[in-house]
């Protein structure tokens, strides 16, 4: 293959990397949803203790609202490390989750009590979550789905969110 | 070399149609950052891509309404790409690229969560205080024009909007709200909203609007002595109670709403006595609502509804008949009731099928008009009977890039002798993941309404001959989407209109009018990352009046411009939205022009003052304009209040 072949291959797969990029796309929020959640992934770093297990324990309280979108990261994987999809999950067993998605549930105060300290993100979309001392809230606004992080609560639970990920967020708050 | 090209082209159509063609939408191959653009779509008959859809729709959020400050539906509406409202000091009116009739908005179908609102009187579709919810409660908006209406059903003639309501989640735990305005203009709202553990929503609420009104409008019809000089004193005064409520559970969604507005009628058009406080209309509108949706498995899904409604309308108007004061009873009583069923279903590879049945029984559509005293009864009729509609639609994959959509139905209506067959055909063709055409062909069709059929206006007890009215609209779109949140929208339109409603030179109702509406639209918006939003559309339109060898038609602005900007302020602490909507000059009635005007509305809000408390300050028509609408009967031009400002609290707890 000559070089200027290389080139042309290079710029054509550039090319059609940007055409998919360039998609602006619409989606079902429940959709929209899991693919957040999916990305949270990469850009978090639990202590090596909580990453000893061979699954991303993704888990769900009940009533999640995420319908099937969520069965789709049933086999994807962050690096090597499958992620695994426990859905209606409660009490002690929530504390084996690296992930916790509470969805329009009254009792997250208590659960966010339970977890606290624990090397466990906590991820919502009830309006003011991370006031309540919830690690990551998404909110809908301007017809859009965003994340605003309670940066507090995340250190004081020894996980760790990269910086590209905090940068992108809406909102950080500090806890009251 | 053509060889690798054609496999890297396929390679790229292979990733995108895996990205689109599985039932369950897999997003995780977006960016977190790409993730931040995407627009949450949850409607529930276009279910699918706007992007893909057969039609151009414009969204509005309960964000966008807040921003801008919007106060009634009627406002956010005027925000939106090619339509504008009108008012005639008692109704607010919406116009659709360049038709505005005063119509009571009888040529547009109203909904609220997919329930028609169109009473069976008038077929009013109410849009300002006289609409069914407040505005605090909405959570979008959609907004479809003529082309893509048509399996919405009878009304849809140029175009449709549905109103969706908040969830109880979205206000989660009690919400007192208050505001104050120009021109002693105070509401109030209470309102309560909750999911519970289960997945139970609950949403219920009610506000009370009061206004006093301009407390000296001028009108030039009536300038002389005996009518005050065409002072109407204390005359603007409006009334606004509503409640509404929702419950979800599990499948099953249960909502009901009441509206009872008042408004005194300062304009004494059609021979009233001007400056008499007693003339004023009273609107009153309620429907409860049961929903059932079910995904009967992994491809197909099942909708039913049922629903119960009335109208009520009671007007009083004071003649001088004979040097005699008298008052004159307008008043109807509209009843209606029925039921939905629709299955959509992906069964069959690269068909995506809509089946739907409608029905509704008009149980009463009682009209009564009588002077008092001496009583003297001008009009006393009642009808009902059947409507039946069915539609199907197949949303057809020909190949990867390209859609083709086809509908059709057929309607069955009691006030028509006809069994209209209307078809709705679409090609969306999407050449780049960023770009997408489509071409749109679709018609339809009005039924006469209650009061055409029997109110006639000079000649009471003649029922005429009427037929439906026609439309066939034709539309050529194309959209453009970056991957940093800017959005393109180019439209071409053709709107041919006829046998429309109007009167004849007897006086009589008749199917005499005809349009033709040739127009472009385009809008280009950008949304930032950090909240700010600029938005700037332009319509232009001509319609066309047949019956005046096409002369340009009564009421239809040529230009219609809009321009919305938001930018979040100090840190996020506040979010100014700074509003300029231009409309241009409108013929009237009597031939001359009302003139063009321009509105520019400012808001700003902050919620961060204290934790739930919400606080917004609007100044609106900031250039204190006395802009011109066109009014009836002796009213050539109404003129507009001016300046007017606004705020509002609402502390959440």
């Amino acid at each position: 293959m000559t070089l200027k072949r290389c080139y042309l291959i290079l710029f054509l797969l550039l090319a059609t990397a940007i055409a998919d990029q360039a998609f602006a796309e619409s989606g079902n929020e429940e959709a929209v949803k899991t693919a957040f959640l999916y990305n949270f992934f990469k850009f978090i770093d639990w202590p090596k203790a909580a990453s000893t297990e061979k699954v991303l324990n993704l888990c769900t309280t009940n009533d999640d609202h995420l319908g099937d979108s969520l069965w789709v990261l049933k086999n994807k994987t962050i690096g090597n490390t499958p992620i695994f999809i426990r859905r209606g999950i409660n009490d002690d067993t929530l504390k084996t989750c690296h992930m916790v998605f509470i969805s329009g549930s009254n009792n997250d105060e208590v659960i966010i009590k339970n977890l606290k300290g624990l090397p466990i993100v906590t991820v919502s979309d009830m309006p003011g979550f991370i006031d309540h001392g919830g690690m990551i809230g998404l909110v809908r606004a301007d017809n859009r789905l965003s994340f605003e992080i309670n940066i507090d609560t995340v250190n004081a639970s020894s996980v760790h969110i990269g910086t590209q990920m905090l940068k992108l967020a809406k909102r950080i708050n500090t806890e009251k | 070399m053509r060889r690798l090209i054609t496999t890297l082209i396929l390679l790229a159509l292979s990733r995108s149609v895996t990205a689109n063609d599985s039932d369950t939408e897999d997003l995780t191959n977006l960016s977190i950052e790409e993730l931040l653009n995407v627009e949450v779509i949850s409607s529930s008959r276009l279910g699918q891509k706007t992007n893909q859809a057969p039609t151009s729709v414009s969204i509005l959020t309960a964000s966008d309404i807040r921003t801008f400050g919007w106060r009634t539906l009627a406002d956010a509406l005027n925000g939106m790409r090619g339509l504008f409202t009108a008012n005639d000091r008692n109704y607010s009116f919406l116009g659709v690229r360049g038709f505005e009739k005063n119509d009571y908005n009888s040529r547009v179908l109203m909904m609220i969560d997919g329930l028609r609102m169109n009473e069976n009187i008038y077929d009013t579709g109410n849009i300002a205080q006289e609409f069914m919810l407040d505005i605090d409660l909405v959570e979008r908006i959609e907004y479809i024009p003529g082309s893509g209406s048509t399996i919405y059903g009878a009304n849809a003639f140029l175009g449709f909007i549905n109103v969706i309501t908040k969830k109880g989640k979205a206000i989660n735990g009690a919400q007192l709200a208050g505001e104050a305005g120009s021109f002693d203009t105070y509401k109030g709202r209470v309102s309560y909203g909750k999911q519970f553990d289960n997945g139970t929503d609950i949403l219920f609420s009610a506000s009370h609007y009061d206004s006093g009104g301009v407390e000296n409008l001028y009108f030039p019809a009536h300038d002389n002595p005996a009518s005050n000089n065409g002072i109407a004193h204390n005359m603007d005064t409006e009334r606004a109670d509503r409640l509404f409520g929702k419950v979800q559970f599990e499948d099953f969604t249960f909502s009901g709403g009441v509206v009872d507005r008042y408004k005194q009628v300062p304009t004494a058009s059609y021979g009233q006595v001007f400056n008499d406080p007693d003339n004023h209309s009273v609107d009153r509108q309620y429907f409860g609502n049961i929903n059932y949706q079910k995904a009967l498995n992994d491809k197909s899904s099942l909708l039913l509804k049922g629903f119960y409604q009335g109208y009520d309308y009671q007007a009083k108007d004071i003649y001088n008949f004979n040097d005699t004061r008298t008052v004159s009873i307008d008043k109807t009583v509209g009843r209606w009731f029925g039921g939905e069923a629709q299955i959509t279903t992906n069964v069959f590879d690269r068909h995506r099928l809509i089946f739907g049945l409608e029905y509704q029984y008009d149980l009463r559509q009682y009209q009564v008009n009588y002077d008092v005293d001496p009583y003297y009864q001008y009009l006393n009729t009642n009808r009902n009977g059947h409507r039946v509609e069915v539609f199907a639609q197949d949303d057809i994959q020909i190949l990867d890039d390209l859609v083709f959509s086809a509908g059709l139905r057929f309607d069955y209506h009691h006030q028509i002798q006809h069994l209209p067959v209307n078809p709705r055909l679409g090609l969306i063709w999407n050449p780049l993941s960023s770009t997408t055409f489509k071409l749109l062909y679709s018609s339809t069709f009005r039924a006469p309404n209650a009061a055409q059929m029997d109110a006639n206006l000079y000649y009471f007890g003649v029922n005429s001959k009427l037929q439906e009215e026609k439309i066939k609209s034709y539309e050529s779109i194309v959209e453009w989407h970056s991957s940093d949140g800017l959005k393109l929208f180019g439209s071409l339109f053709y709107n041919h209109m006829e046998k429309l409603l109007g009167y004849n030179s007897d006086g009589y109702v008749a199917n005499i009018d005809h349009y033709d509406a040739y127009g472009a639209e385009s809008e280009a918006e950008k949304r930032w990352d950090n909240g700010r939003l600029l938005k700037a559309s332009y319509t232009f339109s001509f319609l066309s009046d047949q019956l005046k060898d096409g002369a340009r038609t009564t009421g239809s602005p040529q230009n219609v411009f809009k321009l919305h900007y938001a930018e979040p302020l100090f840190n996020n602490y506040a979010k100014l939205g700074v509003e300029n909507i231009y409309i241009g000059n409108r013929k009237t009635e009597q031939g001359n022009l009302a003139d063009a005007y321009d509105l520019i509305n400012v808001n700003l809000t902050s919620d961060r003052l204290m934790q739930g408390l919400d606080v917004s300050l609007g100044v609106y028509n900031l250039l204190d304009s006395h802009y011109q609408m066109l009014g009836g009967g002796v009213n050539n031009i109404l003129l507009m209040n001016g300046r007017e400002f606004r705020v509002k609290l609402q502390v959440t707890f």
